[in-house]
């Protein structure tokens, strides 16, 4: 009973010094709170044809295979915006993107400049330093952190996997499956959208683009999913460089 | 401002009143994990900071038969620590009433490093949560915590502690939950030979390298000449051998006859799927599976190798499912050898997680 008395004792006093310091608050204060600068969402929608992608549900590739999506990961890197002067100004670094988890889906990068601009692009995968940084340096919340992306490292050795699409098929009656794991800095992608009318203000921004899955299996390249289901990159100069090809128009852009 | 401090201190004065606690206990002392080169930042709840009297706290309720409704069992009594906190080689734990469990007991370090999802099939999320589930299990300790607190409460032993521990003497469900946490917090294990030798203090031997080298590296297909790998690290990667997640790893055929993840996330895709355990120490820890299924790790080996079994949930990154792994006898020795070189005698000899009773 005792310490109850001093919890509500304490918690009175706290009480009052909020309140005291609420009205004690000087409004010439100059304290920035968010709405007071810009920050940019960057929400990338993956898409099967026209329809957003399901999980789980069967789609039909090129190649007549019938496959389905169960992991879709990657990292986002030097996220760039083109200034009317036509020079590049880096905004954000590397997000984490996994869409099998709501929070991951999209990301929201604060402080950005203000501004009007005619450009963004940004890279799938992991800049150099980074990519072979030791993982343990990055702070528990970063994205490159194994606690948070957990499983798109190599271990010690080639650095980051930049992206990984696994899924399932039925074939001769028996469920398959098929992983899809691109790494190392020459499968790094950049994807650039010029031409646009893109202007950042203070409060949230958002920036919208749609990745085209079934680009990743189509085109150029037409990927047999059931001759090929696996690469991990390493020692595979054949599927790894085709699906890298094929991710050069994968995401567009939609809504400036 | 002076004026708002001599207010808040007049009310703090006030509210204690004359009734203050006979014993006040000093702010405890801060405990700092050793975490070597090459390991992420511990990662400890903002509420429960580890401090040396937290630690103690926990350590002697981890080892505490009183846990037990009947007083025959602690924690400690189906976690050795010199089997990893494992249970001596058992497939299965016996609780107090002599029922058998279902899943092998999981060993215990590192768990600042798990971001969550405690037991085979993650159920609970934070380890204070998981810490009670034990003690009330009734096939296991098959206590009440209520009763418990009412019992550590007339001991002057633990009243002691916890003051020491949270400042005050009054037990509660939170307080024994957030010092067995600290306890299993402050268990680490980083001194194996493979982390001396990361660290240039010892050499491993040309096996272990070339099974280190294995773990490491792609499956190829059959066809491919070139040297075969594990694939170990998909999901027993980096310098905790884990990766945190979940998944079927081939063991069992539909329907799973324990479903694993899906208990607790109720999706179809979770049907047969486990946590992937840490493999630090996993020389002592055996038999494995979350059943305990295989007695030894050249059975767990063998089932990578050449046993993997097909069904709707199966990995996708477990690709030799149907011609296997193909590795030599002596590429899964050399694989051995490497698995024996994350055993960690500092840890499993640790005095700081001895029992205090004993």
């Amino acid at each position: 009973m005792n310490n109850l008395i001093i919890k509500s004792g304490l918690v009175a006093v706290l009480a009052g010094m909020l309140a005291i310091g609420i009205v004690a608050c000087d409004p010439k204060d100059p304290k920035p709170i968010d709405e007071e600068k810009a920050a940019l969402t960057i929400n990338i929608t993956p898409k099967w044809g026209t329809q957003t992608l399901e999980y789980f549900t069967n789609y039909t590739t090129q190649a007549g295979n019938d496959i389905s999506i169960e992991t879709l990961k990657f990292f986002i890197d030097e996220i760039e915006l083109k200034k009317v002067d036509g020079t590049w100004l880096k905004v954000a670094d590397v997000a984490f993107l996994d869409y099998a988890v709501e929070a991951n889906k999209k990301v929201t990068y604060a402080d950005i400049p203000e501004g009007n601009y005619e450009g963004v692009r940004f890279v799938i995968g992991v800049d150099s330093i980074s990519n072979h940084a030791d993982p343990a340096t990055f702070p528990n919340d970063h994205p490159l952190n194994p606690l948070v992306h957990k499983t798109m490292h190599w271990g010690w050795n080639p650095g980051y996997i930049f992206s990984k699409v696994e899924g399932r098929y039925i074939e001769s009656g028996l469920s398959k499956t098929f992983s899809y794991h691109l790494g190392l800095l020459k499968f790094s992608r950049q994807l650039q959208f010029e031409n646009q009318l893109i202007e950042i203000k203070k409060g949230t921004n958002n920036l919208n683009f749609n990745l085209l899955l079934d680009k990743y299996f189509n085109a150029p390249n037409v990927i047999d999913v059931y001759q090929s289901p696996i690469t991990h990159t390493m020692g595979d100069n054949v599927l790894a460089p085709k699906l890298y090809e094929n991710t050069e128009n994968i995401i567009t852009i939609v809504n400036p | 401002m002076r004026a708002i401090l001599f207010i808040c201190g007049v009310l703090l004065f006030a509210s204690c009143g004359d009734d203050t606690p006979k014993n006040e206990y000093p702010q405890p002392t801060p405990f700092e994990l050793r975490v070597p080169v090459g390991f992420p930042l511990p990662v400890i709840p903002a509420d429960n900071a580890l401090t040396v009297e937290g630690i103690d706290l926990g350590r002697h309720l981890f080892f505490d038969k009183k846990l037990s409704a009947d007083g025959t069992q602690s924690c400690g009594s189906c976690h050795n620590q010199q089997m990893a906190f494992t249970d001596n080689n058992k497939r299965f734990s016996t609780g107090i009433t002599g029922a058998i469990g279902t899943r092998n007991a999981m060993a215990i370090f590192n768990l600042t490093w798990v971001p969550g999802g405690f037991f085979w099939d993650g159920r609970a999320n934070t380890l204070r949560e998981q810490a009670l589930i034990p003690i009330e299990d009734p096939i296991e300790m098959a206590h009440d915590i209520n009763l418990l607190v009412s019992q550590l409460n007339n001991e002057e032993f633990y009243k002691e502690k916890f003051g020491k521990a949270f400042g005050t003497e009054e037990v509660d469900r939170d307080k024994v939950a957030k010092a067995l946490e600290q306890f299993m917090l402050s268990i680490i294990s980083v001194d194996s030979k493979f982390d001396k030798a990361r660290r240039g203090e010892a050499a491993l031997t040309p096996q272990e390298n070339e099974g280190f080298d294995i773990f490491m590296r792609e499956f190829r297909s059959i066809d491919d000449p070139r040297p075969k790998g594990g694939d170990c690290f998909h999901c027993h990667g980096g310098q905790l051998f884990t990766t945190n997640t979940f998944h079927n790893n081939g063991i069992s055929a539909e329907p799973f006859a324990d479903e694993g993840r899906f208990r607790v996330t109720g999706l179809p895709s979770d049907k047969g799927k486990f946590r992937a355990p840490s493999l630090r120490n996993i020389a002592v820890s055996g038999p494995y599976m979350h059943d305990g299924r295989f007695e030894t790790l050249i059975d767990v080996l063998n089932h990578y190798n050449n046993g993997v079994i097909r069904s709707s949930t199966l990995d996708p990154n477990m690709k030799a499912v149907d011609d296997g792994l193909g590795l030599t006898p002596n590429q899964v020795n050399s694989l051995l050898a490497f698995l024996n070189s994350l055993t960690d005698t500092v840890y499993l000899n640790n005095p700081a997680y001895k029992n205090p009773f004993e």
